[in-house]
């Protein structure tokens, strides 16, 4: 077949280039599909830090990384669950769990019980028959041991300096033999609505049948006739971040606290392992605050 | 707890009593009384008698045992539904209760039989279909309950006669506490404020009263239509059947494992094995045919001797936009239909019981349970209109009128996108909500002749002489199970049988 993707092209940089690049080589790189990475100048900061969902230990394990080395080298802790705090008026903090729900009956599910217990004069917040949840509490890993077998399940993602997790991905997008190169910046060369090209600062041009843009929020490859944003910050008003990082806590929680506060704005505070480290022991803190002025009050 | 609320049921067709059992098996008694209401002298539309698989789920759930079910509706099993002559005079394939290759490979196995077929392997996609090579050996089994095998790659689905199928029902819901009253409904009275529904007449004058009705009255929809108004969408300009001619015909030989469904010059022929008789009924569009021609056609196209004078049925593709209105919700035919070339009524009206137990409401029923309920039901009657349309769409036939005007008629965009996305590469999406899983999109478009121009680069992956060992392997893995299983007839004798 002549019109056959043969050239694919990513263009960006740090995580999600990195990660779109592996995971497209080892999807199609059996068939026949040449990956190559224009890599961009980084955007992160020593201080960034990063939540990630349990859905990153599956993905992992699909592109056959190895989550052995991330407490090294990324200071990589589990992160069992997240702990909402000061969202809810006057209610205590609760902790979203990444579990599936306890069993119901039939097509009626769990909390449609709890409810009608709490009619009943139940007093244990539903977040208790949550195994995540607890577990988060508890400063319990689920899921690295078969005890929690049974009908409830729960799994975990991690806590990552980011900075270092891309470069563990660099380093293994590299070692899978992904052609890479590093530019200062890029323009595009097109003809009529296709992309044909990318011309690297430094002058050398890329061509592909297909592109990628991983490049956050410059989408460089974007057209600039097309102006295709679609602006949900009525909804989602806040629009800076702040992020610092601090000492360690003495006891460091399972969990990424997000604290909202009362001129608007969140904070998410994500604990860090120690390099050697694992799972939970002498984590360093990593605060990302943001107090957009939109919020202000 | 407050007192029960009082549930008043319409109607004690298929979807009535399906209706009165679910909500007694599935609900707590402090939560409903159920009370049915049927008519003699109205008496229920007696077609259908080709389910889904989900029928089986259904009947679980509700605790019915399964082989008993079998003997009380003289039911046969159900792998899929063989199209004759659909994409074009000659054609068959099977639309099966399956997938198409080893289990764990559905999202790669067409690609790699299209690139097999163009490398030359010989036959269709059934050939590597466990249900569809069962079916046409006319074997049966149950699958295997946890295995990866090719041998558990499907699930089953009955034929029966649903006019037994609801007396049975009758049995078990009246024996779980519903109470049914025979009597024909004169008036329906509504309150003048809310316009809710507050109670039933009958015409010998007792008036029935509750908190909240289900219309299942068939074609009339006297409540929710007649009564409600709830707006009907008309859909003939894609679906042109509005007529059938039903007529049993005396039991087949060999009882096939599979509902036949015979392209016919205005519409199409079902021919549906049972126990004690075959079901036969051609389904067609006025527009292009009268009706002595079609009993003409039909009669002199049955396998077996008929058994009764074919009956006529009048009916037009749509539906109720609000399936439930006020506290009122309808289900089965009084909320639309869609003719049953994919044995899909009942599973509709099945599929809408499922849907409205977890939203049942309180006694004032909250308008947000009505909007998520149609929102479902909606999505339900859609895909399955898309469905159909798609096999009347999808033709190269030139010696009709009706052929030639599904194939020019303009489709619905949900389809027309579907279609593209395979003509282009052989991709079929797997939504949520809503019947049908890929297989039966690639069963269809397969049978009706649509080749993708391209197949995924993956089925690249392999040198074509290993990809042709493959396929090789594969069949005749298929076959040697399929030569071991038992005949259909043998194991419904033993399992279900009437006479045993
Ligand atoms: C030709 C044809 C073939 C079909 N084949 C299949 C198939 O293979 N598979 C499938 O799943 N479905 C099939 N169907 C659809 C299937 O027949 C129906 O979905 C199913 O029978 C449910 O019907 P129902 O209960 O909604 O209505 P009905 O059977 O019509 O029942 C209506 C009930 O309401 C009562 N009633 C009405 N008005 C009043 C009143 N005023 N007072 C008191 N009672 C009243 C009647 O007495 C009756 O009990 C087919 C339909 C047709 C037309």
């Amino acid at each position: 077949m002549t019109d056959r993707v043969r050239r694919l092209v990513v263009v960006g940089r740090d995580i999600p280039l990195w990660l779109s690049a592996i995971g497209l080589q080892s999807a199609l790189g059996r068939a026949d599909l040449e990956v190559r990475v224009v890599e961009l100048p980084s955007y992160l900061q020593p201080t960034d830090a990063l939540a990630a969902v349990p859905s990153i230990v599956a993905l992992h394990r699909t592109l056959g990384i190895s989550d052995a080395v991330l407490p090294r080298l990324c200071g990589a802790v589990p992160m069992v669950g997240q702990r909402f705090a000061n969202w809810s008026g006057g209610a205590p903090p609760f902790v979203l769990g990444f579990d599936t729900e306890p069993p119901g009956d039939g097509d009626i599910p769990f909390a449609q019980y709890w409810a009608k217990g709490r009619l009943e004069g139940l007093r244990v917040p539903l977040e208790d028959f949550s195994l995540g949840s607890v577990a988060a509490r508890q400063g319990r890993v689920p899921g690295l041991s078969d005890e929690t077998s049974g009908p409830l399940n729960a799994g975990f993602g991690y806590h990552l300096e980011a900075g270092p997790y891309a470069a563990v991905l660099h380093r293994f997008g590299q070692q899978a033999g992904i052609p890479s190169t590093f530019t200062n910046g890029v323009t595009v060369e097109r003809e009529g609505d296709r992309i044909v090209a990318v011309v690297t600062a430094e002058g050398e041009r890329i061509e592909g049948d297909l592109f990628i843009d991983a490049s956050g929020p410059d989408a460089v490859l974007s057209s600039p006739q097309h102006d295709d944003f679609e602006d949900w910050s009525r909804w989602l008003p806040c629009d800076r971040i702040l992020t610092a990082s601090a000492a360690q806590l003495p006891n460091p929680p399972a969990y990424s606290q997000v604290s909202a506060f009362a001129q608007g704005g969140s904070a998410c505070i994500r604990s860090l392992g120690e390099p050697g480290s694992w799972p939970l022991s002498r984590p360093r803190i990593s605060t990302n605050g943001a107090l957009p002025n939109s919020c202000r009050r | 707890m407050n007192e029960p609320i009082d549930v008043i049921i319409l109607g004690g067709g298929t979807a009535g009593w399906m209706a009165a059992t679910g909500l007694v098996s599935l609900l707590p008694p402090a939560r409903c009384r159920v009370h049915l209401i049927e008519s003699d002298e109205i008496g229920i539309v007696g077609v259908g008698e080709a389910t889904l698989p989900q029928m089986k789920s259904f009947n679980d759930l509700c605790g019915i045992d399964e082989a008993e079910m079998m003997r009380a509706t003289n039911a046969t099993f159900k792998l899929g539904i063989q199209f004759v002559d659909w994409g074009s005079l000659g054609s068959s394939y099977i639309h099966p209760f399956g997938i198409h290759g080893p289990p764990g490979t559905e999202h790669i196995f067409h690609h790699k039989w299209l690139r097999a077929s163009r490398e030359g392997l010989p036959g269709q996609i059934d050939d590597f279909s466990f249900a569809c090579r069962a079916g046409v050996a006319n074997r049966f089994d149950f699958p295997p309950k946890s295995s990866q095998s090719i041998g558990s790659s499907y699930s089953y689905a009955y034929h029966f006669d649903a006019s037994l199928y609801g007396r049975y029902l009758r049995t078990i819901a009246e024996r779980r506490g519903v109470r049914r009253t025979e009597g024909k409904v004169a008036n329906v009275e509504t309150d003048a404020e809310s316009g809710n529904i507050v109670a039933l007449r009958l015409e010998n004058g007792e008036e029935i009263r509750g908190d909240f009705f289900i219309d299942c009255s068939g074609f009339r929809s006297l409540l929710l239509g007649q009564t409600l108004d709830s707006p009907w969408e008309d859909w003939t300009k894609w679906l042109p059947c509005d007529r059938a001619l039903a007529v049993p015909t005396e039991r087949a030989g060999e009882l096939t494992p599979y509902t036949r469904s015979t392209a016919m010059e205005a519409g199409w022929r079902w021919r549906i094995p049972l126990q004690h008789r075959t079901g036969n009924g051609y389904v067609f569009s006025s527009r292009f045919i009268d009706e002595d021609r079609a009993a003409e056609q039909l009669l002199s196209a049955l396998d077996e001797p008929t058994l009764a004078e074919p009956r006529l049925l009048k009916f037009g593709a749509g539906r109720r936009t609000e399936s439930w209105r006020k506290n009122c919700v309808a289900l089965g035919l009084s909320s639309g239909f869609l003719e049953p070339l994919e044995s899909t009524s009942i599973y509709l009206a099945q599929i809408a019981i499922m849907h409205f137990v977890p939203l049942f409401p309180e006694r004032r029923a909250d308008p947000s349970l009505a909007a998520e309920f149609n929102r479902r039901v909606d999505l339900e009657y859609d895909r399955i209109r898309d469905f159909l349309i798609l096999h009347y769409h999808l033709n190269q036939r030139d010696d009709s009128e009706l052929w030639r005007y599904c194939r020019s008629m303009s489709v619905p965009d949900s389809l027309t996108e579907k279609m593209e996305l395979f003509r282009h590469s052989g991709f079929v999406e797997k939504y949520r909500d809503g019947l049908f899983t890929p297989p039966s999109w690639l069963a269809v478009y397969f049978g009706q002749g649509l080749r993708p121009e391209h197949y995924h680069p993956l089925a690249d992956a392999i040198p074509a002489a290993a990809l042709m060992d493959e396929m090789d392997d594969l069949r005749a893995d298929i076959d040697d199970r399929v030569d071991a299983m038992l005949k259909h007839s043998t194991v419904v004798e033993r399992y279900a049988g009437i006479n045993g």
